[in-house]
């Protein structure tokens, strides 16, 4: 009894898995992606260090003149 | 049954990863959708089967099916349930098992939470992510299956039990923490891969396994911790670590893991130390195989240590196609590796940040060499020279005591650059109550210049932190008039700094308490006869008498102890009662030790053994050990502490979000 309950998950697992596959075959998939968005990526980065340096201010970590000063430099 | 339905879903298991490995691969050479969606799928379904395997296993000692080798080697029918259980890591086929599971585990969920992410970088990182699964399954499916049949020609009637020691219930859950954090340095280590592999090293790997990596610092503290309160308790000599080799070996990936969870931040937002980072996560993995490689192969002596086995081998090969791996990506990828921008001030968040990972990595490294120099001195001299924890404590206390310094003084300064003159005001205050405090305590007495230091600097992180807590919410004040509400207000707004804060905290405790339990430890060996008192610190310990009795699996011998508070008269009494067990099944002796465990102290008493002669006196062994609960205490804040760094989402944030 085991044995044919393991045997009928084995082959749904196998069908799932190859499911896609054989989906592909009717109706191809798109492509995978490179998954790199540079201009995304850079934004975020800037954001990410004003974001940075506002708390820094807020923590009294720099002052009105240094934070301006970086500012300006990002 | 239950054992060949465990070995059957333990190579369909094993297809399944094969399968889930060329797929991942073959869609990552293709850039086919299809290929990957079915590669993830083939690793759900690898994970599933993993977790049956092991559950079958489980049920096959529930079952007491001694036709089954390692059940009848590990177990016996006088055992509780919940060691039947614990048996199933109580010997290296199984613990085989339950890491090759946990890893199918980790990788069946990285599938679930990226299976609609379909880039070319996640197709290479199922496939490292299986290719860890595919060493572990193969190694328990071909060299140390749990599943062989016992070679008798009639089955024994009882098993051999499991080792007394390990018949505590921390090893319920120890040893499954400890490798839940092993298992999931994977998947930061699948991504690196991956982001190596498909050339694709912007920031969003670090960005993807922050939270895994922070799940797997957790589960590794939570681990080791567990593992020294199972040695505080099981051992008998008064103390939680004892630089123990396979210690040592849970300790390294822990401290090299540490150092990544810091240097990723610079990444994250400086774009720096992409290549230390690959690397950094490369050596944590690579640390957490070796620690098995230790453990298994039997070339270090140590009380964790499993039987010597011919896989110390495997493990080696295994090691050495990892470091050549990542050494020829790392290589063929330098150019993109290279830090967008350079270190602008050594006052700056960033430098501490680096400076932090330098003693990380020291103190990884001074443990590395004092476990592996008796084998090295032996291979040299022919002579095995052992190494204990007087070279531990002495190497890495500085270390330890330089990285409490900056975590009271990095969290101040600001990133790219910092004002000295305002660096130093910041940390001025905490700096006078950390020297407040080690003056107070020259003061009353306590004496040694490590722990006086130790206590300064921890109060001093303390500060730093309050100090820290403070500015965020005054400069909340002018928007939030409630203190509640400003306090809300700033610790939502800087979540991570205070989660991150909240971690420090807890390791200025776990430092006051290790320092404290370490230098001012009571310990005394004595002799009591029945009715006879002794007073050791603000105790009167009383033996009042001794009984045997018999219990389901061993025979036991308890001192009845009445203990009073002398110091303190209105406190009750209380009773201790420590043990010496006898196993029917294999006669092994071990002392259980009974413990009281108070805000201030633990009053810690073994019963060593009975004297020979007619008086019924008994040796006992007492520790005082100060402050020892905080220690516990300490490491539950850093486990909060790194909760509360996750958000609800925590691991199913899928990359297209970030």
């Amino acid at each position: 009894m085991v044995l044919i309950i393991l045997c009928l998950i084995t082959s749904g697992l196998v069908l799932w898995t190859l499911a896609p596959l054989i989906r592909d075959q009717a109706d191809p998939a798109p492509f995978l992606t490179s998954g790199s968005d540079e201009e995304a990526a850079r934004l975020a980065r800037r954001s990410q260090r004003i974001a940075d340096l506002s708390a820094d201010r807020e923590l009294g970590k720099v002052d009105e003149r240094e934070f301006s000063k970086l500012r300006e430099e990002d | 049954m239950s054992s060949e339905l465990g070995h059957l879903t333990l190579m369909l298991a094993w297809l399944f990863c094969c399968s889930s490995l060329l797929l991942a691969i073959t869609a990552a050479l293709r850039s086919s959708s299809a290929l990957f969606l079915a590669s993830t799928r083939a690793t759900i379904s690898c994970g599933a089967l993993l977790l049956i395997s092991l559950a079958s296993l489980a049920g096959a000692f529930l079952a007491e099916d001694y036709t089954n080798q390692f059940v009848w080697q590990f177990s016996s029918r006088d055992m509780p349930w919940i060691y039947k259980i614990t048996a199933v890591w109580g010997g290296m086929d199984g613990s085989m098992l339950l890491w090759a599971s946990f890893l199918g585990l980790g990788a069946a969920l990285l599938a679930i939470q990226q299976r609609q992410a379909k880039s070319e970088m996640m197709a290479w990182v199922i496939a490292a992510a299986n290719s860890s699964t595919f060493f572990f399954t193969s190694v328990t499916l071909f060299s140390t299956n749990p599943f062989r049949y016992l070679q008798t020609p009639i089955v024994p009637a009882d098993g051999n039990g499991l080792n007394p020691l390990l018949q505590n219930p921390y090893m319920a859950i120890h040893p499954p923490m400890l490798y839940a954090g092993f298992t999931l340095f994977a998947v930061p280590f699948a991504f690196c891969l991956g982001a190596l592999a498909s050339g694709n090293l912007s920031n969003k790997w670090i960005m993807l396994t922050r939270r895994w990596t922070l799940v797997a610092w957790a589960f590794l503290t939570v681990g080791i911790t567990l593992g020294g309160h199972w040695a505080y308790l099981e051992l008998g000599w008064g103390g939680f670590w004892a630089w123990d080799p396979v210690e040592n070996s849970s300790f390294l990936p822990w401290l090299s893991g540490t150092a990544f969870l810091h240097s990723v931040m610079i990444q994250e937002r400086k774009q720096m130390l992409r290549f230390w980072n690959v690397w950094l996560i490369g050596l944590t993995y690579g640390l957490t195989v070796f620690g098995t490689f230790l453990t298994r192969s039997g070339i270090v002596q140590s009380i964790h240590a499993f039987a010597s086995t011919d896989i110390g081998w495997l493990f080696l090969t295994y090691l050495s196609v990892l470091a050549v791996g990542l050494t020829w990506l790392s290589y063929y990828r330098r150019a993109l590796l290279r830090s967008e921008r350079s270190l602008e001030s050594l006052l700056s968040r960033e430098a501490f940040f680096l400076f932090n990972n330098l003693v990380f990595l020291s103190i990884c490294f001074s443990v590395l060499w004092g476990v592996m120099f008796p084998v090295i001195s032996e291979a040299i001299t022919g002579v095995k020279q052992t190494i204990g924890a007087p070279f531990f404590n002495a190497v890495t206390i500085p270390f330890f005591l330089l990285m409490l310094f900056l975590m009271g003084v990095g969290p101040a300064a600001a990133w790219r650059r910092s004002n000295g003159r305002r660096l130093f005001h910041l940390c001025a205050t905490p700096a006078i109550g950390g020297l407040a405090i080690g003056v107070f305590l020259l003061i009353i007495g306590v004496r040694g210049f490590y722990p006086t230091l130790a206590y300064s600097l921890s109060w001093f992180v303390v500060l730093s932190v309050l100090r820290e807590l403070y500015r965020a919410v005054r400069a909340q004040r002018p928007t939030h008039p409630s203190l509640l509400s400003a306090t809300t207000s700033a610790l939502s707004k800087h979540h991570r700094r205070f989660a991150g804060a909240l971690v420090h905290i807890g390791v200025a405790l776990t430092a006051v308490a290790i320092t404290s339990s370490m230098a001012h430890k009571t310990e005394q060996e004595l002799s009591l006869k029945p009715g006879e008192s002794v007073t050791i610190g603000r105790y009167s310990i009383t033996l009042r008498e001794l009984s045997e009795e018999r219990r389901p699996n061993y025979q036991a011998l308890a001192a009845h102890l009445d203990v009073t508070q002398i110091s303190n008269k209105s406190s009750p009494p209380f009773s201790l009662t420590p043990e010496m067990r006898r196993y029917f099944r294999n006669q092994e002796t071990t002392s259980e030790v009974a413990l009281r465990m108070d805000w201030l102290e633990d009053l810690y008493i073994v019963l060593a053994g009975v004297h020979g002669d007619d008086s019924g006196s008994v040796a006992l062994k007492v520790f005082i050990n100060p402050l020892q609960v905080w220690l516990w205490v300490g490491v539950l804040i850093m486990t909060m502490g790194t909760l509360a760094a996750l958000s609800p989402r925590a691991m199913f944030v899928h990359s297209s979000e970030v």
